[in-house]
């Protein structure tokens, strides 16, 4: 089975590092983003297979950077996972209209990104 | 600090009222469940507890222990397979060969409600899309301090997203506080009833379906045979049971056999068949 790669974006450095341990275990290939904007960009030079998507972030949130992403040439082609403390249906239903595939509410541990990357065909 | 003695004790109750074989080399796991029990009773610790119960065999604090110490590890879609499979296969084909328009599922050994619950979102999914008719789900446990949280149906963050879809969560959820609570249409669904699997036959009538799943592999082999005897009594020739990943229904082979179309899935016998 090939490795499949993972866009961990989150303005947290501690946040990046234990998704990255987790996901690492589970196989992924891993590249970090602090921000939408940055993960835009790294979007762009190499589409991931799965993007993490922390919401609240400087420069550009997660929300934003979904709706750009999903207009992105291939844009459609990685399966996108909130994960963030924003737990409001509404904001939910806001994630999920901008394009999301799945979403984690912190805090999370690696029994729930393993059961939602499943969820969604990943894992 | 517990020793041997209190353990032997403990074991020999709990596979007396539950069936459950008692893992003694996790002494620090079943002291840390029998403490809070030990406090509310002004005890200093679970020794003192296990040394008053020994008084009376009928003792109320056996009960107690025996309670706080069964397994409620669960999941919502715990395995995934078993669902889709009900959904997909068994479920329409009992409906088609019938010919009858409603299924009764049991839920046996339910714990906190995960299951009864998952089985009641993928049947109501189902029906809304027209693929099934009607449902009735009773869902049993012998511990009643399971039932009564099963019974609010209200669950933390993490219990709430571990197989659960987001889709599903806001489907058939709602915020309570820092908890999610099903919806009340789907908490109608499902019955919630006291009940031992190893004591009772249960009187509700005859299921088409019964999950039964990582319950029977906590048992002793005679509590096993004993529980799978009181299933069968309780499922309609053809119906199906639903273990475990892993487990086996050694002891209950003359009243299930393997399906031949659906993985670990296991078919009612007919009784003239069980008789042979």
């Amino acid at each position: 089975m090939s490795i499949k790669s993972c866009l961990v974006v989150d303005d947290s450095r501690v946040i990046r590092k234990v998704a990255r341990r987790i996901l690492e275990d589970m196989r992924f290939a891993i590249d970090e983003a602090g921000d939408g904007l940055e993960a835009l960009q790294a979007c762009r030079k190499a589409m991931p297979d799965a993007i993490l998507l922390d919401w609240r972030m400087p420069v550009m949130n997660g929300v934003e950077f979904l709706k750009q992403l999903r207009a992105e040439p291939n844009g459609d082609k990685p399966v996108v996972v909130f994960c963030t403390t924003e737990n409001d249906v509404a904001q939910i239903s806001e994630a999920i209209k901008a394009g999301a595939d799945e979403y984690i509410m912190k805090p999370f541990d690696g029994e729930i990104i393993a059961s939602k990357f499943a969820e969604v065909g990943l894992a | 600090m517990l020793t041997d003695a209190h353990l032997g004790e403990l074991q020999r109750a709990m596979t007396r009222r539950t069936g459950v074989v008692l893992d003694a080399q996790r002494a620090a796991l079943i002291e840390m469940r029998l403490m809070p029990i030990a406090r509310r009773s002004g005890m200093t610790n679970a020794a003192e507890l296990i040394a008053a119960a020994q008084m009376r065999p009928d003792d109320p604090y056996w009960d107690a222990m025996c309670d706080a110490l069964l397994n409620a590890e669960t999941s919502f879609f715990r395995d995934r397979a078993p669902f889709a499979t009900l959904i997909d296969a068994v479920a329409p084909a009992m409906l088609r060969e019938s010919g009858a328009d409603s299924l009764r599922i049991w839920s046996a050994g339910c714990g906190t409600g995960q299951e009864a619950f998952s089985i009641a979102m993928a049947l109501h999914e189902a029906r809304d899309a027209g693929r099934i008719g009607d449902f009735e789900i009773i869902a049993t446990d012998a511990s009643e301090r399971l039932l009564d949280r099963a019974r609010k149906g209200e669950y933390t963050q993490f219990e709430a997203q571990r197989g659960l879809s987001i889709r599903r969560l806001i489907q058939h959820f709602e915020r309570a506080g820092d908890h999610w609570r099903i919806s009340d249409r789907l908490r109608a669904r499902v019955r919630f009833i006291n009940h031992n699997l190893l004591t009772e036959a249960p009187q509700w009538g005859a299921f088409d379906v019964v999950f039964c799943r990582n319950v029977l592999s906590e048992f002793s082999a005679d509590a096993r045979a004993d529980a799978l005897e009181n299933i069968a009594g309780a499922v309609k020739p053809g119906g199906a049971l639903f273990i475990g990943q892993g487990e086996t229904i050694a002891g209950g082979m003359r009243a299930f056999a393997p399906s031949r179309v659906h993985h670990g899935v296991f078919e009612r016998t007919q009784p003239a068949m069980e008789a042979a």
